[in-house]
């Protein structure tokens, strides 16, 4: 049994072929790189893994189950995590809120128990509460839990997006684009941050164009053409490949 | 400290709780229930659209089918009023869960279309359902709420309604301060985010479209037992685009913005009606709103509460609320939902 795996997946947007009968796998406690030139469907294949977009045919399996088709809270709740190319987080609850969201699966207390205000509610709180705050640390906000997230630098904003996602407990985590935008500072954090991620064995497909990053973070590389699988293999295999090296830089004319 | 911070609030509501029994004209007795009906409306639609960002431009329906729905059930087959009222809201809840169905498709201004295509279908159904409603000729002969056997009078019927808002208003309170208000604001903010955070959305519109239609049915219950007769223009768009305001100048995204809105808005064409002007009342009370919102834009509640929060903090009472607020007085409204986590006592 693969731990994630793309059969033959195709999503179509109109006229175009966003991602064309691509199938890869990625392994257990890895960390995987899907890179590619702009539009060769690198988001969209996030988006599809996790839900947000339904696909045109094809699959997704997850731990033997098949996701295609499932909605997108149900495939968090099965343990795939994802943050957005651009950052999305919930704009009017603060730092410690917006983590406090994603562990609504976690509770066991119901409406009534809510209006009621009972103690098993109470101590739910309490416990995500505590929870929330332990991950605000991890990712290194953990002063900034009553900010609102729009008086967080950028680079916090992301991390913060990062500690949301990790809110689920996943089992994989999607990052997608995670280091773009970023100066050098932000981009040591998120570096860091994934790295120490990557210890826990956490598995975590991400997207990115900054190949210093690429380099450092990641195991194994998926390296995407026109919604095509290209290659695929370690970061310097990839590298010295001559058929990615012309899908990024082109062909030299004799 | 954060004990006596509560003091004045509470005080504020004492002081509007004794209105009745110091002030014997009926007729203003009258308007003060119906202004606290229409907080129960408006704090419904802030759980809607204020924390869960569905907009309704369609509520009056909800009203309309709770009074209509108690009136038929008490006159023509004999419930006691209490299990009309309750039937009332019961009915509107499963109607507020179909009404939900269409939100998983659209938002925005597609929804508010729903919801007003919602409102006039209600709307036709009162006036041209003779058999039932007697359309234009009107419902009468609702009977009052009765205490024992003695009908309540309106004083009673004041005390009554301002029980029923108050657990409306603490439900509220506690659904805002759980995981699934949270849940509530985070799909307001960001749908698909929220359910990328593992948060079914479509469960929670059909959740929050129950809670707000419950709450206008319940409303349009009491309505129905204080006139004792129902007329369909009572639910006609312009009720629904009224309630609205309620919610938006009291304050969209604060609990307390339906009860303050609800008062104000009822209240204010009454203050207008100044002997020899009365032709220009509405106008008034309409420009009243205009500016209101204008000036306000996150409403009275949360203004006040901020007003409050520094007041407090330069006087050195409540020291945590306050702190956090000052840097969010550029967004009232944020402030004052957050506030009131804070002032909850964490």
């Amino acid at each position: 049994m693969s731990f994630l795996k793309l059969n033959n997946l195709t999503r179509r947007f109109g006229g175009l072929v966003a991602v064309n009968d691509l199938s890869f796998e990625i392994a257990e406690g890895k960390v995987t790189g899907l890179i590619g030139p702009n539009g060769s469907g690198k988001s969209t294949t996030i988006n599809l893994i996790s839900g947000v977009l339904p696909v045109t045919s094809g699959s997704v399996e997850f731990m033997g189950h098949r996701i295609t088709g499932k909605s997108p809270h149900a495939i968090s709740r099965m343990g795939i995590a994802r943050t957005y190319q651009q950052i999305r987080v919930f704009e009017s609850l603060t730092a410690l809120e917006n983590v406090q969201v994603a562990r609504a699966g976690m509770y066991r207390s119901g409406l009534a128990d809510v209006l009621l205000n009972t103690g098993k509610l109470k101590r739910e709180e309490s416990r995500e509460r505590d929870k929330a705050r332990e991950l605000l640390e991890l990712v290194g906000l953990g002063k900034k839990g009553d900010e609102m997230p729009r008086n967080l630098p950028y680079g916090f904003r992301r991390c913060l997006e990062i500690a949301r996602a990790l809110a689920l407990e996943p089992k994989l985590l999607l990052l997608d684009e995670p280091a773009a935008g970023m100066n050098r500072d932000e981009f040591m954090a998120v570096t860091d941050l994934i790295l120490r991620l990557r210890k826990t064995g956490l598995s975590v497909l991400l997207v990115e164009h900054t190949m210093e990053f690429v380099e450092t973070c990641v195991d194994h590389v998926v390296v995407l053409n026109f919604g095509q699988k290209l290659a695929e293999g370690t970061f310097h295999q990839i590298e010295q490949d001559p058929r990615v090296i012309e899908a990024y830089l082109g062909k030299e004319e004799l | 400290m954060e004990r006596f911070k509560k003091v004045i609030p509470l005080l504020a509501v004492a002081l509007f709780l004794v209105i009745p029994l110091v002030d014997d004209n009926q007729y203003h007795v009258y308007m003060l229930n119906r202004a606290l009906i229409n907080c129960m409306v408006a704090t419904g639609l802030v759980a809607l659209t204020g924390f869960a960002g569905q907009m309704s431009l369609g509520h009056a329906a909800f009203y309309g089918i709770g009074a209509y729905a108690t009136a038929l059930l008490t006159v023509r087959v004999g419930f006691p009023v209490w299990l009309g009222i309750i039937s009332a809201g019961a009915i509107c809840l499963l109607v507020g869960m179909v009404l939900s169905l269409p939100s998983f498709k659209v938002s925005g201004f597609y929804l508010s279309l729903v919801t007003i295509s919602f409102g006039n279908i209600v709307w036709m159904l009162i006036v041209n359902w003779h058999s039932l409603t007697r359309g234009p000729l009107g419902f009468p002969g609702i009977p009052s709420i009765t205490l024992g056997t003695q009908p309540l009078s309106r004083v009673g019927f004041f005390y009554v309604s301002a029980v029923v808002l108050g657990l409306m208003t603490l439900a509220l309170y506690r659904l805002s301060r759980s995981y699934i208000g949270r849940g509530m604001k985070a799909m307001s903010d960001d749908e698909q985010a929220t359910e990328t955070a593992g948060i079914d959305t479509k469960r929670m519109k059909v959740l929050v479209f129950s809670l707000s239609a419950l709450y206008g049915g319940i409303a349009g219950g009491l309505y129905a037992h204080l006139s004792n007769f129902l007329s369909p223009e009572s639910f006609v768009f312009s009720e629904s685009a009224n309630f609205v305001a309620m919610a938006v100048v009291g304050g969209l995204r604060s609990i307390y913005g339906g009860v303050v809105g609800g008062l104000v808005v009822t209240i204010i064409p009454e203050l207008l009606r100044v002997k020899g002007w009365e032709i220009y009342y509405l106008m008034g009370s309409s420009l009243a709103i205009l500016l209101l919102v204008i000036m306000l834009p996150s409403g009275i509640a949360p203004a006040v509460q901020n007003v409050y929060n520094r007041l407090g903090a330069r006087l050195g009472i409540g020291g945590s609320g306050s702190g956090s607020n000052g840097n969010g007085s550029g967004n009232g409204s944020a402030a004052a939902v957050r506030g009131d986590s804070k002032s909850g006592g964490r």
